[in-house]
């Protein structure tokens, strides 16, 4: 799946263009980030309130290619560009995390 | 037989994972299993934030042989005074601040020796060291 098939008017690009053609296989949801060391799989999208750049330094770590910030939590410019330079997509959302993932689930995108 | 350190700050969660991220790039440049690489940066990770939020401050030390992978974790202290304790899931000492950045859920020592095929903790007032090992040709953790 790419991240392209899941856009809509609920998020938001913050990455550059060519983060929309990264590709993922499912989600995670949580914001303890040890939880997601613990059960997140590579290529999976981090669903997440979590809005730092130890999101991004973690989704690097564990090969996530995805990051969805839920509720439109702030993210920084320097949690762009960290994200841009490893090659992760960062999308907002005003969706709450629990929303997120019904809205992927019912557009069968998980 | 290759071998790095570095130098960790205590509670500056922007340089956080920076030795981990530098681990990871050194190991994508050899041809170790997929699934070894994630288990390394995983425990990597978790031991970098432990000193960063916990400790005075410490460093990380790197080493990789034919066999297997070291990964040193020392800081300036104050230690850990329950060993058992900081072992148990859930349990944390960690701040508000911590929590505001996705930590101190009580799951990074758990989620090591989870990961690890050797962990060993060692802890006074004047620090803490913890030593991961990871073995290439399949450890006893393996399955993991």
């Amino acid at each position: 799946m790419k991240v392209s098939d899941l856009i809509s008017s609920d998020y938001e690009l913050l990455t550059n263009l060519e983060t929309l053609s990264n590709t993922f296989e499912g989600v995670y949801q949580t914001d303890l980030l040890s939880a997601a060391i613990k059960s997140a799989k590579p290529n999976q999208g981090l669903i997440t309130l979590i809005s730092h750049v130890n999101t991004v330094a973690l989704a690097m770590m564990i090969d996530l290619s995805l990051i969805i910030v839920a509720e439109h939590r702030k993210v920084t410019q320097e949690m762009i560009d960290k994200a841009n330079e490893e090659g992760i997509c960062i999308l907002s959302s005003h969706l709450k995390s629990y929303e997120i993932v019904i809205d992927l689930h019912k557009r069968g995108l998980i | 037989m290759v071998a790095k350190e570095y130098q960790i700050i205590a509670k500056n969660y922007e340089l956080a994972g920076r030795a981990s991220s530098d681990i990871k790039k050194t190991l994508k440049n050899t041809n170790i299993d997929r699934n070894l690489m994630k288990r390394v940066c995983s425990a990597s990770y978790e031991a970098e934030i432990n000193v960063v939020i916990h400790s005075f401050g410490g460093f990380a030390t790197f080493q990789m042989d034919e066999t297997k992978i070291i990964l040193n974790f020392i800081d300036d202290g104050p230690g850990i005074k329950d060993i058992e304790l900081a072992m148990t899931e859930g349990y944390s000492t960690a701040t508000e601040l911590d929590h505001s950045n996705g930590f101190g859920a009580g799951m990074g020592l758990p989620n090591i020796k989870r990961i690890a095929d050797v962990m060993d903790l060692r802890s006074d007032h004047y620090g803490t060291h913890l030593k991961i090992i990871f073995y290439l040709g399949g450890g006893f953790n393996e399955g993991q």
